[in-house]
């Protein structure tokens, strides 16, 4: 697997090291301050008395049930780029330190995501609750959204508007059970037909 | 407008729409409300996630001006229409003046039509969900929107129970009605009240519950709201011969009441609504004299005066005893205004001057320009880098070919590695050169910034907003801001908060985040200075 935008960092020797399994049963390693930005190890080690380095250098590894191999190889990198960044303010984000190099490495990072790596990679970050990678996420499906018609929406979702206006409105304004209940008398009514009609054949 | 990112990943819809739903806000979270719009449009899944998507606004009017409080600092949205025509087609252009976004839709039949209808799926998608501060002209549909406004401006509805469900269903505290709702027929001495309408409107409980309402009515209809407490009330009323009786024994008793502690006053303001006010009318001045003596009859025998004897005596200061809460009398420009202040400070501080302020806010404008331009110049400096002079060069030098010299190609060489030797010398000196000047720049911003929050400090934000109701070059009452105030955009915001031009309101949340942080804000979040 490719290690990814050139210089991106890894977890040193000297590095206290977090032990996570991915769901096929692998085993990786990411530095303490790496780990610090999932919300999910954090909560862990809390729990787990993972208080200090040499019960850190201890641990079981982490299930993470949830995470893909694959994922979770791209999540460590995406944690070990940003160990040094200050901790991620949710509702003031503004406040977040963007420096330019470490926008132009995430920049890269997200475009070497294909549509099911960047599924299984928000799902990832989901479970795990990293912030800062859960919003990178977010902000590059939104640009596919942001200063485009309607219809290059519909090109790059690859939606077809298979409706008239007048058919999607009328869909619209439709009470569901209405229609769920005329399309079962519709079904009655070809069941009856088709039964009748060996009948009135024989 | 951010720019796309580079990324070449898409998810498909089936992906995008199994997400978990605060993903899904998360996302829907960084569009623009015009984005929005668009992509509702685009799919009925998709309209229906704008729907419930949470939204926050400031003000959304009609809906083609949207202001948002984001990023620390007040974000202006505005749609214009365009038509038109070709042989198949109308269409019609919306432009987003925020981003120059020109977005065109194809439709058949009316134009007008086409536009209602759409804006009112506009209005709709932004309004759901949505906390806003402030919408104009809300409809009748609008109580089913499930949205939270805490004013209710421009009101036009005449139907007092629907008022009613629209103030508990939409939370509002602030309302505003049109002239159009009470007033009904003209006559010879000028309008007529609907006297049964405006006595439910003044009768309704929900009403009364309200912290700020504006009202038309005659003035010999003033008495009705000696029951009616609400601590904001801006009540205009036609000119009419008799007017300064009627406003001179309500206001007595409002004062009355304020002194007995029967009452809680925030800001009451009485306006006759002129076309001008520019001194030529004689029938306007007549009546301006009139208003101009009230302030002083009514602060006659009353405890609490200004230090400064003085002071214009179309305004006066009064306390009360119980408490030593202060009141300001305010008159001029066809208004009478009374307004809760800080009697200890505005006794010393007088009529206050905004000058001051706004000079101080000048220099931090001033300054925070130029270190922008400091920056963009250094920015597009170091990316240019030598190179761009050396283009020059070349085109020098092939003028030498064009007119037959050719330098031989020995010096020639030489030349070209001493002239990029200097080149770069001199472009490594012009960096360093900004670099210094940028410098000196933030520590003039510093200063600017310093000076600013030392002159604030100690004074309220609501004794510096009550100091702009005196203009110091007309010494006279602030007409610009009685009429802000009259229009209905400030009324409930007053004097709560400074009022000022959008490019001040934005320098005033920069040095408002300056403080809060403690160093030089990101400059690019304040686009508006």
């Amino acid at each position: 697997m490719a290690d990814g935008p050139s210089g991106a960092k890894k977890c040193r020797d000297d590095d206290v090291l977090f032990r996570v399994k991915s769901k096929e049963d692998r085993e990786y390693t990411l530095s303490k301050k790496a780990a610090q930005l999932s919300g999910t190890i954090h909560h862990y080690s809390e729990n787990y008395g993972l208080d200090n380095d040499e019960a850190i250098m201890k641990m079981e590894p982490m299930s993470l049930l949830e995470v893909s191999s694959e994922s979770l190889h791209h999540i460590i990198r995406w944690c070990e780029q940003h160990r040094n960044c200050p901790i991620w303010e949710e509702e003031k984000w503004w406040q977040n330190e963007r420096d330019a190099e470490l926008t132009k490495w995430e920049d890269e990072f997200m475009a070497e995501m294909t549509s099911e790596t960047l599924y299984n990679l928000f799902l990832a970050a989901n479970f795990l609750d990293i912030k800062c990678l859960l919003d990178k996420c977010a902000q590059s499906v939104a640009d596919m959204i942001k200063g485009k018609s309607v219809d290059e929406i519909r090109e790059i979702w690859m939606l077809e508007n298979d409706f008239t206006p007048e058919e999607e409105e009328k869909i619209k304004n439709e009470n569901p059970w209405e229609a769920i209940l005329r399309y079962q008398e519709q079904l009655e009514k070809e069941k009856e037909e088709q039964a009748s009609q060996p009948a009135a054949s024989s | 407008m951010d720019q796309p990112s580079t990324s070449d990943s898409n998810l498909s819809t089936d992906e995008f729409l199994s997400l978990p739903w605060h993903i899904k806000r998360e996302i829907l979270s960084n569009l623009s409300p015009w984005d929005l719009i668009r992509f509702a449009d685009s799919h009925p899944q998709f309209e229906r996630l704008v729907l419930n998507q949470p939204k926050k606004f400031h003000l959304l009017n009609q809906p083609s001006n949207l202001e948002i409080d984001q990023k620390g600092s007040r974000q202006y949205y505005s749609m214009d229409f365009y038509e038109f025509k070709n042989e198949h087609h109308q269409k019609h252009t919306i432009k987003e003046s925020e981003n120059e976004f020109h977005y065109v839709e194809f439709y058949k039949g009316d134009y007008e039509e086409a536009v209602k209808k759409w804006r009112t799926k506009a209005y709709k998608l932004l309004l759901s969900n949505c906390s806003l501060q402030q919408v104009s002209s809300p409809t009748e549909e609008m109580i089913n929107w499930s949205f939270e406004v805490k004013e209710l401006h421009e009101v036009t509805i005449k139907d007092v129970s629907i008022i009613e469900k629209m103030i508990e269903k939409l939370n509002s505290s602030s309302l505003e009605l049109e002239e159009t709702v009470t007033r009904c027929e003209q006559i010879e001495d000028g309008w007529v009240i609907d006297v049964d309408l405006f006595t439910q409107i003044i009768t309704s409980p929900k009403i009364r519950s309200l912290e700020c309402f504006s009202i038309w009515c005659p003035p010999m209809c003033l008495h009705n709201f000696i029951e009616l407490k609400i601590p904001k009330m801006m009540i205009r009323f036609p000119e009419r011969d008799d007017f300064s009786g009627f406003c001179l024994s309500f206001m007595e008793q409002v004062i009355k009441q304020w002194e007995n502690d029967e009452r809680e006053i925030d800001m009451i303001v009485l306006r006759v609504p002129f076309e001008s006010d520019d001194g030529e009318d004689e029938n306007e001045n007549i009546r301006n004299f009139e208003i101009n003596e009230m302030a002083h009859q009514l602060a006659f025998g009353r405890l609490g005066t200004f230090e400064d004897r003085t002071i214009d005596r179309r305004f006066k200061l009064i306390q009360r005893a119980s408490d030593g809460e202060g009141l300001l009398i305010v008159t001029g420009a066809l208004t009478m205004a009374l307004i809760r202040c800080d009697y200890k400070i505005r006794r010393k501080r007088g009529l206050g001057s905004m000058k001051a302020d706004e000079e101080f806010m000048e220099r931090v404008i001033l300054h925070f320009r130029n270190l922008k331009t400091l920056r963009k110049n250094m920015d597009e400096s170091r990316k240019r880098g030598p190179e761009l002079e050396s283009a020059i060069e070349d085109v020098d030098q092939s003028m030498f070919t064009m007119f037959g010299i050719e330098p031989t190609e020995v010096i020639e060489e030489i030349d070209e590695i001493d002239e990029e030797k200097e080149r770069e010398e001199k472009w490594k000196q012009d960096i360093e050169r900004m670099e210094i000047s940028y410098k000196n720049q933030e520590l003039n911003l510093l200063q600017a910034l310093k000076n600013i929050i030392d002159y604030r400090k100690g004074i309220p934000r609501r004794e510096l907003a009550i100091d702009q109701l005196w203009d110091e070059k007309a010494t006279k009452i602030n007409l610009n801001l009685i009429h802000e105030i009259n229009t209905g955009f400030y009324l409930n915001s007053y004097p709560s908060i400074l009022v000022h031009s959008r490019s001040e309101t934005c320098t005033d949340e920069f040095v408002a985040e300056y403080i809060r942080i403690g160093k030089i804000p990101n400059l690019d979040d304040f686009k508006w200075i």
